[in-house]
């Protein structure tokens, strides 16, 4: 349900298209004044939007809702909302139940419902006017109502605010929405630079509040990144470098060098003994853990995958989805993905890659049980453990990889699962994959399985545009990029910036449609579930990742977005550091 | 024997009989396999190519066909091949390979046996046979690997 909601700086003429109108908006201070009501009958109100708050998910707060019907209650509701006691209004919109009330689908809605939806914004909007924009709560709730909005909505609205007879109504509206959210909406509409240049323009002339001028500031850069990508890019010098290579290092293992160093004994180096045991056990224990499920997953039904289907349409989705934020910066060239021109396939009609399934649980997963063996054995960085790792693939694998030694008498008694068997698993997990991107191949390949019921169904295909908003993303990496990190020696490193810096963008697509857009858009539902039943549920959260997405973030604030964007689109590396990584 | 029947004879398995050659378009090819297509655009390691998945019959799984931007045959990838008039045969026509290994690549766990001079790469189960084949441009070297992304690993969804 996309809604634009109008301002008293913008158009106080449009504000409803109910029968209860709103009242006249001042322009200027004087919002804010109470009616007087009995402490009661306030407490009552508050109590009201409380309940609200604490209502979890559509079908909950229309519950809820439903009490507005109480013809008492609804009055001293929209007593409060006509007249505008600041203190219920605030605790309202701020406590969420504003938004809860304005994401309701239409279904969902009651009539009374109705009418707070069109009473809320005039009134957020007050407060702001009333305080010139200075006050950062009144800015929150503004913001919290106009982000409420679907993304397409959402832009539009930010361009007439940009055009209205107050701009800082435009700051005020995107302070507290994610930046990522505010590039996509604002990227996609017709020459966001020129509308962004326009505005800046205007606030040359103006006092901006000061909790406003960060985001005066992001606007600036959002400009300069919409008309120049590289301008912004800088070089890495030593403190960058250092810095990175401090950050790459696992704490355990600087923890132990340090304190070897404090003590003025020699760091700690790889331990050999047992590794191998240790490290093939770990191995089985994953490769059980994810047996169990791809057996579940192999005895389902597969999804649309027929040319235009609904699973192309969720991977053109996750293209719309990544593009909107990093189109400018070169993702907007990959192509789509699709099965007829083969860069998009179906994994589980594939024979399945034993070999490189358990490559990437030793090498790349950085799952629990194999990273607690290596900071066991200081494995971190040492060139004796990755040999050592290659002969765990080999051999768990069952799959001589011609650089390995045969596989040891008494492996298949010691791990219980004989070898013909260990490799058929692992085969089976490997065509029940979730996602995986093949740069050789130019494909992205994808399970196609659907879920057990509809709503586990409505969950696989959240999951899936989750992994295509991933897989899309490696396909748009810079060769020059992927070239860089190919030459980092020790996995951990190379998976930052492989996964780690994949993960981070995911994560920032993801923020730009999350919530808002999924409970505002029900096209964009019905494009990704195939219907457009409002299920959060089954949306989930945000989408699983590498532990070294963690690494990634913590080198956002480090080396900076736009350095992390130049590399990974681009091919800059020379803003990276980590040159001296092993 | 012209240029397009090579390709459906390689593509069936007779590689040690394949040389690439110009103009085989996607026009060309479609001609040659009875079959209606327009390629898509894809990416491959970083670079625009046209690509095609067809569905042959008899084939175990779809080929994937793939032009340069300007419609000339830059590779073409069979699965699961079944190597003519045997494996030991083909293998032994197209001579001593480049050996890449099996630890990387698109299909780690075979060793990749690069005959640059023949464009044809053979991914070669070291315990269970030829697993996946390549029909390419003759190429040196180092084209091949950053142009091919030949020793990159497939990369994971968690």
């Amino acid at each position: 349900m996309a809604r634009e909601y109008a301002s008293a700086a913008v158009d106080t003429a449009s504000q409803s298209s109910r029968g209860l109108r709103p009242p006249a908006v001042p322009d200027s201070a004087g919002g804010g004044s109470s009616i007087g009501l009995p402490d009661s009958q306030a407490v009552g109100a508050s109590a009201l939007f409380a309940r609200l708050a604490g209502a979890a998910g559509n079908r909950a707060a229309a519950g809820v809702v439903q009490r507005l019907v109480n013809p008492s209650e609804r009055n001293w509701l929209r007593m409060l909302l006509t007249t505008g006691d600041q203190g219920v209004i605030t605790a309202a919109v701020r406590s969420g139940a504003a938004n809860r009330i304005l994401q309701l689908a239409p279904g969902d809605r009651a009539d009374t419902v109705g009418e707070v939806s069109d009473l809320i914004p005039p009134f957020v909007y007050r407060l702001g006017v009333s305080t010139g924009y200075g006050d950062e709560q009144s800015c929150f709730l503004i913001s919290a109502l106009e982000g409420s909005q679907g993304n397409a909505a959402l832009g539009r609205r930010l361009l007439t605010l940009f055009r209205s007879a107050n701009p800082l109504a435009a700051l005020a509206a995107i302070s507290a929405i994610p930046d990522e959210r505010v590039r996509a909406v604002l990227q996609v509409q017709p020459s966001p630079d020129v509308a962004l240049s326009a505005v800046l323009a205007r606030f040359t002339t103006m006092t901006v509040p000061g909790h406003l001028a960060p985001i005066l500031d992001s606007l600036q850069i959002l400009h300069d990144d919409f008309v120049a990508p590289d301008a912004a890019l800088s070089l890495a010098d030593s403190t960058r470098e250092d810095d990175v290579v401090k950050l790459l290092t696992p704490p355990a293992i600087a923890s132990a060098r340090a304190a070897a160093a404090t003590s003025g004994a020699a760091p700690p180096t790889f331990i050999k003994a047992d590794y191998y045991d240790h490290l093939i056990s770990a191995l089985h224990t994953a490769v059980t853990r994810d047996f169990a499920w791809a057996s579940v997953e192999n005895a389902r039904d597969s999804m649309d995958t027929a040319s235009g289907g609904q699973v192309e349409g969720i991977a053109a989705e996750a293209k719309a989805r990544v593009d909107a934020i990093f189109g400018r910066y070169g993702s907007a060239t990959a192509p789509a993905l699709t099965f007829a021109a083969g860069n998009l396939a179906d994994q589980t009609l594939a024979a399945g890659n034993g070999y490189d399934m358990a490559r990437w649980h030793v090498f790349d997963s950085g799952g629990p049980e194999i990273s607690a063996v290596n900071t066991a054995h200081h494995a971190f960085d040492a060139p004796d453990a990755v040999e050592l790792r290659w002969h765990v693939v080999a051999h768990y694998a069952n799959t001589p990889d011609g650089a390995s030694p045969p596989q040891p008498g008494g492996l298949d008694a010691f791990l219980g699962v004989a070898a013909d068997e260990r490799l058929r698993r692992l085969q089976l997990i490997d065509r029940m994959w979730p996602g995986q991107a093949i740069a050789g191949g130019g494909q992205v390949k994808i399970n196609t399985r659907v879920g057990a019921n509809r709503a586990d169904t409505r969950q696989k295909y959240w999951g899936l545009f989750k992994t295509l908003i991933h897989e899309y993303l490696h396909t748009t990496a810079h060769p020059d990029y992927t070239d860089w990190y190919n030459t980092l020696a020790d996995p951990h490193h190379k998976i930052t910036y492989q996964e780690g810096f994949t993960d981070l963008f995911t994560q920032k697509t993801w923020t730009s449609v999350y919530p808002d857009e999924v409970t505002s858009n029900g096209a964009f539902r019905r494009r990704i579930q195939g219907d457009d039943t409002p299920d959060m549920a089954a949306v989930g959260g945000y989408p699983g990742h590498y532990p070294e997405l963690e690494e990634a973030q913590k080198m956002e604030p480090l080396i900076g977005l736009h350095n992390m964007m130049g590399a990974y689109f681009r091919g800059v590396t020379d803003v990276l550091g980590g040159n001296t990584l092993p | 024997m012209n240029d397009a029947e090579r390709l459906v004879r390689a593509v069936d398995g007779w590689v040690a009989e394949w040389s690439w050659a110009p103009g085989l378009s996607p026009d060309v090819v479609a001609g040659a396999f009875d079959m209606e297509f327009e390629p898509g655009r894809i990416r491959v390691a970083g670079h625009d190519r046209l690509g095609a998945m067809l569905r042959l019959p008899d084939r175990p799984q779809p080929v994937h066909f793939m032009w340069d931007v300007d419609r000339e045959l830059w590779r073409v990838d069979i699965p699961r091949p079944t190597l003519r008039p045997s494996a030991a045969e083909a293998l032994a026509a197209l001579g001593e390979p480049t050996s890449l290994g099996a630890r990387s690549g698109p299909h780690a766990g075979s060793d990749q046996q690069v005959h640059l001079d023949r464009g044809v790469t053979i991914f070669q189960d070291l315990k269970r046979g030829t697993t996946h084949v390549w029909l390419f441009k003759p190429t040196d070297l180092d084209t091949y690997v950053t142009g091919f992304a030949a020793t990159q690993n497939v990369r994971r969804t968690r």
